[in-house]
C-alpha cells in the first residue's frame, strides 16, 4: 500500500520549504490584497509549492500552476502568507 | 494622432508579456510619450503603417494584472484603467491588443476574461512562441479564437516577423471603433482553456523554467545572494560615482573651450560673463549629469528586463520595510549617494504610487557626491588641527546623518502627508531572459532626451538667475566700498546683508549667505562663491588657501570671523538643504507638478535652518 497522504489546512506561513498544496482560501486577508492576489494568479484551487523564504525573515518565494504553461512565480510578504490557508499536502514518509 | 489614423490600439498586458518589445517592433525610434494629465509613468504612443498605407496609433499602456481595482493614478492598473475609462468618454476609436505570455497562458487568460467585458474590440497576440517551441510546445491559436471569440496570433515579440503578423491582425480583423462592443457574457475556465489549448509535441523540456530554477540557485542562495546582489549594488554606485566622472569631464572640458570661444569674441565683459558663467555654466552643469543618468538607465533597464530586478527586491524588502518603503526603493536610494537627479529618474521602477512619492521626497537628503567640497573644505579649515583619523570619522558620520535623516522624513512622511500604506509586497518574479540590446538603447536615448528637454531647460534658466543675482550690482543702498568686488556690491551682497540679524542665531555672516545664496542652485558652487568673496581664484581646484584664509578671517575688533561651531552648524545645513535645481527640476518633472518640488524645499530649507541653529547654539557652548 502507498503511504498515507494526510490533508490538513495550514497557513502559508507555517509551510517547509520544497512542500506543496492547493490554495484553499485567502478569506482571512481584507479585500483589496484579495483581489490583488488573486489577479496575480494566487486563488482558491491553484496549486503551490513554497520555494524559499528571503533572508531576515522576508519574503516568500512560491510558484503556482502545476501544468507548464500556468506557472507564475512570486514573492510574498509575510503579512499576507499567513492569510493564504492552503490544503497541504504534506506527504508523509512511510 | 493624424486625420488619416484609422484609430487607436492600445497594448495590454501582465507586466513582463512582451509589450515595449513588441511595441518596439511595430513602431520605429519616433515613439512619443503621450500626454496624458496627471499620469506619472510615460505611456508611450507611435504611429505605424499598414500595407493598405493607413495609419494606427499604437500606445504602450503600463502592464497590469486585472482592471477591478480602484482607479487610482498612483498604480500602473489605475492609469491603464483612467486611459481606458477616458476613450470611452471622448468616444475615441479603440481597440485592444492583449500582448500575452505563452509560457503563462492560464494566468494572462484571466486578464482576456476581464478585457472581453470592456467595450472595445480586442485580439490577442500570444508572445514567447520561440521559447515554446524550443520545449517542444505550442499553443492552439484556432481553439482559442473559438473559445474567445476574437483574433488570436502567436508569435515570437524577438522575432522581426512578429511585426508584419500583427500588422496583419490589425488590418484584417481589428477595427477600432467608437460604438460600445458588447459581448454576450460566455462562461469558461482559463487554466481549463489554457491546459486544452497547450500542445506538447515530443519529450521538450521545460528549458526557461529549469534555466530559471538553476539561476535562483545561485542568485537567491541565503548567503551567495545577498553577497552578489551587494556587490552588484558596489560597482554600479562605483560606476555611477567614478565611471561617469571622466565622461562628465570631458564633456565639461568641451564647454569650458567654448566659453574661452566667447569670452575671447565677447568684448563687452558683463556680456561674457553672462554668457560664460551664466548660459554656458548652466549648460556645463546639465551635461555633467547625462552620464550618470545614461549608466543607471541601462543598469535599471537591464536589470529589470532580465528579470533580476525581482529577485534584488525579494532580497531587500526586509530591511527597507522597516523604513517605511520597500525593496524597489533600494536602487534609487542607494544611487541618490552619488546624486539625486539620475536617482529621480530611478523612482519609475516603484510600482506602488505613494511609496514613489516617499522615496522621491526623501532622496535629496541623501549624502551626494556635490556636498563633499564643502564638507572637505570646512573640514580643512577647522578641524585640521584635529588628524586624519577624525576627519575620516566626520565624513562617515556626515553620509550618516543624511541616511538617517532620509529615514526618519520616511517615516514621518507616511504619517502625514504622503499617507496611506504600501500594499504587502506581491510581486512577480518573471523567468529569467536575455535582454535585447534595441529595446535597451531606445529607452536609454529617450531617457536622455528627456532628461536634457524637461531638466535642463530648467537647470539653464536657473543659472542665469543666479547669475543676475551674484553679478548685477543692487540697484538700491551704497557700496559699502568703491573698489569692492563686483560680488560684494550685488543683489545676493545686500540680500545677505539684510538676513544677517536673523542667520546670526546659525553663526552665518553675510559672506556665508551669499554663498548659500549661490548655492540654492547647485550646492557644489559653494566654495567657489566663497572663493569669490575672499578673493581667491581656483578655490574649487586646491581649496587650501580658502581653508586658511577662512580660519584667519578676523573681525575689525579682531576676534576670529568663523569658528568650529559656525562650520558645524553649516555642515548641519548642508546635510539636511536640497540646494539643487538640478532635483528641483527633476522633481517637477516625475511629479508633474510644482507642489512636491516646492513642498521638498520648503521641508528641508526648514529642518536645514532649524538644525543649524541648534548645532550652532550647543557647539558655540561647549566648544568654547
Ligand atoms: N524569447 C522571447 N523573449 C521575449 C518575447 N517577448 C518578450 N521577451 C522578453 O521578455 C522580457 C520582458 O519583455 P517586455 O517587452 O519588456 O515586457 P513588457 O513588460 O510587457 O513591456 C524582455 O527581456 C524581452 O526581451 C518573445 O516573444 N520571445
Ligand atoms: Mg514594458
Amino acid at each position: 500500500m502507498s503511504a498515507p497522504i494526510a490533508r490538513t489546512l495550514r497557513a502559508l506561513s507555517d509551510l517547509g520549504v520544497g512542500s506543496e498544496g492547493t490554495v484553499w482560501g485567502l478569506g482571512v486577508l481584507e479585500g483589496e490584497a484579495r483581489v490583488w492576489l488573486r489577479a496575480l494568479g494566487i486563488f482558491e484551487g491553484q496549486s503551490l509549492r513554497l520555494l524559499r523564504r528571503a533572508p531576515f525573515g522576508g519574503p516568500y518565494h512560491v510558484r503556482v500552476g502545476g501544468a507548464e504553461g500556468a506557472l507564475g512565480e512570486f514573492a510574498i510578504d509575510p503579512s499576507l502568507a499567513s492569510g493564504i490557508t492552503l490544503e497541504a499536502r504534506a506527504s508523509v514518509t512511510p | 494622432m493624424s486625420a488619416a489614423a484609422v484609430g487607436t490600439v492600445a497594448l495590454v498586458g501582465r507586466p513582463n508579456a512582451g509589450k515595449s518589445s513588441l511595441f518596439n517592433r511595430l513602431t520605429g525610434a519616433d515613439a512619443k510619450v503621450g500626454n496624458f494629465p496627471g499620469v506619472t509613468v510615460d505611456v508611450l504612443e507611435a504611429e505605424v503603417t499598414d500595407a493598405r498605407g493607413r495609419t494606427w496609433a499604437v500606445v504602450d499602456l503600463p502592464g497590469l494584472y486585472t482592471l477591478g481595482v480602484s482607479a487610482s493614478g498612483d498604480t500602473d492598473e489605475g492609469v491603464a484603467r483612467q486611459w481606458l475609462d477616458r476613450a470611452v468618454q471622448d468616444r475615441r476609436p479603440v481597440a485592444l491588443l492583449q500582448v500575452l505570455d505563452g509560457t503563462q497562458l492560464g494566468l494572462g487568460l484571466r486578464l482576456t476574461q476581464e478585457l472581453l467585458r470592456e467595450p472595445f474590440p480586442l485580439a490577442v497576440v500570444v508572445t514567447q512562441e520561440d521559447l515554446l517551441r524550443r520545449d517542444g510546445a505550442t499553443v492552439d491559436t484556432a481553439r482559442l479564437e473559438e473559445a474567445l471569440g476574437v483574433p488570436v496570433r502567436a508569435v515570437s515579440a524577438r522575432d522581426p516577423g512578429s511585426r508584419a503578423a500583427v500588422l496583419g491582425l490589425l488590418e484584417g480583423s481589428l477595427v477600432p471603433s467608437a460604438e460600445r462592443v458588447e459581448r454576450p457574457e460566455r462562461d469558461w475556465d482559463p487554466e481549463r482553456l489554457a491546459r486544452q489549448c497547450y500542445r506538447r509535441e515530443g519529450a521538450g523540456a521545460a528549458s526557461l523554467a529549469r534555466r530559471t530554477e538553476r539561476l535562483d540557485r545561485v542568485l537567491l542562495h541565503p548567503v551567495a545572494g545577498p553577497v552578489l546582489f551587494t556587490g552588484l549594488m558596489v560597482s554600479l554606485f562605483a560606476a555611477v560615482f567614478l565611471v561617469a566622472d571622466p565622461a562628465s569631464a570631458a564633456l565639461e572640458a568641451g564647454v569650458g573651450r567654448l566659453s574661452r570661444l566667447v569670452s575671447r569674441a565677447v568684448t563687452d565683459p558683463t556680456l561674457a560673463s553672462f554668457l560664460v558663467d551664466g548660459v554656458l555654466g548652466g549648460a556645463g552643469t546639465v551635461l555633467a549629469f547625462l552620464p550618470q543618468i545614461v549608466i543607471l538607465t541601462v543598469a535599471l533597464e537591464l536589470m529589470d528586463a532580465s528579470g533580476y530586478l525581482s529577485r534584488g527586491v525579494f532580497l531587500v524588502d526586509r530591511l527597507l520595510r522597516a523604513a517605511g518603503l520597500g525593496g524597489r526603493s533600494f536602487v534609487p536610494l542607494l544611487t541618490a549617494h552619488a546624486c539625486a537627479v539620475p536617482a529621480i529618474q530611478a523612482t519609475r521602477i516603484l510600482r506602488d504610487g505613494r511609496e514613489r512619492l516617499r522615496t522621491l521626497l526623501v532622496l535629496p537628503l541623501m549624502t551626494c557626491s556635490a556636498r563633499i567640497p564643502t564638507y572637505a573644505l570646512l573640514l580643512a579649515a577647522f578641524f585640521s588641527h584635529r588628524g586624519v583619523w577624525f576627519r575620516g570619522a566626520a565624513f562617515v558620520g556626515l553620509y550618516l546623518a543624511g541616511a538617517c535623516a532620509g529615514l526618519l522624513a520616511s517615516l514621518v512622511l507616511r504619517r502625514t502627508v504622503a499617507r496611506g500604506r504600501s500594499l504587502p509586497l506581491v510581486v512577480e518574479m518573471p523567468a529569467y531572459r536575455s535582454p535585447e540590446p534595441r529595446v535597451v538603447w531606445r529607452v536609454t536615448t529617450r531617457a536622455a532626451v528627456g532628461f536634457l528637454r524637461d531638466v535642463g531647460t530648467s537647470i539653464l534658466a536657473v543659472s542665469v538667475v543666479l547669475w543676475a543675482l551674484l553679478t548685477i550690482p543692487a540697484p538700491w543702498g551704497a557700496p559699502p566700498r568703491a573698489e569692492a568686488a563686483p560680488i560684494e556690491r550685488s543683489v545676493a551682497a545686500s540680500v545677505g546683508r539684510a538676513l544677517e540679524p536673523v542667520t546670526r542665531y546659525a553663526g552665518f555672516d553675510w559672506r556665508i549667505n551669499v554663498g548659500l545664496l549661490g548655492a540654492f542652485g547647485a550646492r557644489e558652487v559653494m566654495v567657489g562663491t566663497l572663493g569669490v568673496i575672499y578673493g581667491i581664484e581656483g578655490a574649487e581646484e586646491d581649496p587650501a588657501p580658502l581653508a586658511t584664509r577662512l580660519r584667519d578671517a578676523r573681525t575689525p575688533d579682531g576676534r576670529p570671523l568663523h569658528g568650529p561651531a559656525t562650520a558645524l552648524s553649516l555642515m548641519a545645513f548642508f546635510v539636511l538643504a536640497c540646494q539643487c535645481m538640478s532635483t528641483v527640476a527633476a522633481l517637477r518633472r516625475e511629479t508633474r507638478g510644482w507642489r512636491w518640488p516646492l513642498f521638498v524645499v520648503g521641508y528641508t530649507y526648514a529642518l536645514a535652518s532649524g538644525a543649524a541653529v541648534l548645532v550652532f547654539q550647543v557647539a558655540s557652548r561647549v566648544l568654547r
